[in-house]
């Protein structure tokens, strides 16, 4: 299954979302999460599948105005 | 005068500078840019994360160790949707309830869109959220905010990053007129000192600036000196200025004036 991560097309196995987080490399307690432009609380990543073409987004702390 | 202690929904603060992070030269200037400025509320941002890039952890422990008020923001949203996603993703990384709410609605001068500004505004405040609206000058929209229960409306002194100051002080003015009960922060537009103690000679409570610290040639001695500046706006506001005359007014007492003659 295709999916969308920061824009880019990521092919992933399983469509926990929790799963898709570990197996790109993010350290899960440093960013925020929203699929579809909408926001997925960290406690509900576990529980989470995605589906097909899915757009996911993952933030982390930068400087700002 | 010392400048008195104020508060921001119920956070006790001493300086009015809130200070942004972005644009300096290095981490460690930034750091004393911060500590120059004596400001209590720094502000943030967030933005996409590569994998295996630590996550932002480097950033997140430098915030944390500054120990200040983070004020996150919602910086390049262009509609209320993006805004509120933003904002619940910015509460969870930051554990805040403080936004900086930006919704921008015109890219050239990035302008805030009001009507996307308001319909953020009520539905972040129905989530729990202490909104920081940025906005424009524009009497109506900041009523707006005010009613919707914004306890701090940010307008803005000319667009952001321009350094051109307070460009319609008339509107400003007219805003602490109309919304005396409001905490009024200028946010955006300020380049010099003066500017941002005109503001404060205004009566606003207090100013937000990034660019005018980050860009200057040295950002910790202008840091130091937007904090000089905004407490001396602020004691002459609460000092109350003369009024003005549109004829000279002698200062030295005319009665005992010498070399005058009965003719």
């Amino acid at each position: 299954m295709q999916v969308f991560v920061n824009g880019e097309p990521v092919t992933v196995e399983s469509g926990r979302l929790s799963e898709i987080l570990v197996s790109l490399g993010y350290e899960c307690e440093k960013v925020a999460v929203a699929v579809n432009e909408t926001f997925v609380p960290r406690q509900t990543w576990e529980s989470r599948e995605l589906a097909s073409d899915d757009r996911v987004d993952v933030l982390a702390a930068i400087q700002g105005g | 005068m010392k400048d008195s202690c104020w508060s921001v929904y119920g956070a006790e603060l001493s300086s009015r500078l809130f200070l942004g992070t972005a644009r300096y030269p290095s981490p460690a200037v930034v750091e004393q840019a911060i500590v120059a400025s004596k400001t209590d509320v720094i502000t943030t941002g967030l933005r996409r994360q590569a994998p295996r890039e630590g996550g932002g952890d480097a950033y997140w422990e430098f915030l944390k160790q500054q120990q200040r008020h983070l004020l996150p923001n919602t910086a390049g949203c262009a509609t209320a949707k993006e805004a509120i996603t933003l904002a619940q993703m910015s509460r969870e990384i930051f554990e805040t309830d403080w936004i900086k709410l930006e919704v921008t609605g015109d890219e050239y001068n990035l302008q805030p869109d009001p009507y996307e500004l308001l319909t953020a505004t009520r539905e972040l405040i129905s989530l729990g959220f202490k909104v920081f609206p940025y906005t424009t000058d524009d009497l109506v929209v900041c009523t707006r905010l005010a009613e919707m229960g914004c306890e701090v409306i940010m307008p803005w002194g000319s667009p952001i990053g321009t350094g051109k100051g307070l460009i319609n002080p008339y509107a400003l003015a007219t805003l602490r007129n109309r919304l005396p009960t409001i905490k009024l922060i200028l946010d955006a537009g300020i380049g010099l000192p003066s500017h941002a103690a005109q503001a404060m000679e205004l009566g606003f409570d207090g100013v937000l600036l990034n660019t005018a610290v980050a860009k200057a040639d040295d950002p910790v001695q202008m840091a130091r000196a937007m904090a000089l500046a905004i407490e001396a706006g602020r004691s002459a506001y609460e000092a109350g200025a003369m009024p003005v005359s549109e004829t000279a007014q002698a200062s030295t007492p005319i009665v005992g004036r010498p070399f005058w003659h009965a003719k």
